[in-house]
């Protein structure tokens, strides 16, 4: 009896038609999770491709938006000229106006009413050196 | 016969998954380079836009200024000097004016 197990057994595993079974088996296994895999994979790229749709939406708002205020910086170049010419021409009066205050009541009297002082570190540019303070 | 049939079926259904799989990868991490292009150009403007953001703020700011200097603080200076200069006659505040074009007159 058990002569007979033993070579029944061996007759069935040696018999190279049994292989096919196990290997069809594991081969199922990988197919199932590799498509598993793929499938992650796809709704992935899915997620991705959206994600890029709107990056581009974003980039082309952000150029408009980059253009618009290159726009406007170049439009107020004209004003911010003149205003730079406005402070320049107060600031060498009012300098004048700090230096006459030395020697001159009248001048000081200007000079204390309105708090006009030169400002720390800018004493070597004397056209940007006076700066009015709020008026009292 | 049927048996191995089956089992070349499945290990060829796995070959050929296995080559889609790899070209999935490799087009998802193109995507993801992409992606992160994308966001890096993204990262650039948003640079750009902040600094001309303080562009403009310091633009208003020198608008703003020079505007208060010659609307408010300016001329309310240049009235008391006048006023000082008629009423005590004051000749260095009159050569004062005189050199920024203004002259002070008696009503």
């Amino acid at each position: 009896m058990e002569d007979y197990t033993t070579e029944n057994l061996t007759s069935q595993s040696s018999n190279p038609e049994n292989i096919h079974f196990p290997l069809a088996l594991l081969a199922l296994a990988f197919a199932i999770f590799l498509f598993a895999q793929i499938s992650s994979l796809g709704q992935n790229g899915r997620s991705m491709r959206w994600q890029t749709e709107n990056l581009d939406r974003q980039i082309g708002s952000l150029v408009e938006s980059e253009k618009n205020l290159g726009n406007l910086v170049k439009q107020r170049e004209a004003l911010v000229e003149q205003s730079q010419q406005v402070q320049a021409r107060y600031t060498e009066m009012l300098t004048d106006l700090i230096k006459l205050s030395e020697t001159d009541a009248d001048a000081r009297a200007v000079v204390e009413k309105y708090k006009i002082q030169r400002q720390q570190g800018q004493q070597t540019s004397p056209a940007a050196a006076a700066t009015p303070q709020p008026t009292p | 016969m049927p048996k191995q049939l089956i089992s070349t079926a499945t290990c060829s259904l796995a070959v050929l998954l296995s080559l889609w799989f790899l070209v999935s990868n490799w087009s998802n991490q193109s995507l993801q380079r992409g992606l992160q292009n994308q966001q890096d150009e993204i990262q650039t403007h948003q640079l750009t836009i902040q600094s001309q953001q303080q562009q403009l703020q310091a633009q208003q700011q020198l608008i703003d200024s020079a505007s208060q200097l010659a609307n408010q603080v300016g001329p309310s200076v240049i009235r008391d000097l006048a006023t000082l200069q008629l009423q005590n006659k004051n000749q260095k505040i009159a050569i004062l004016l005189k050199k920024y074009g203004i002259e002070a007159k008696a009503n």
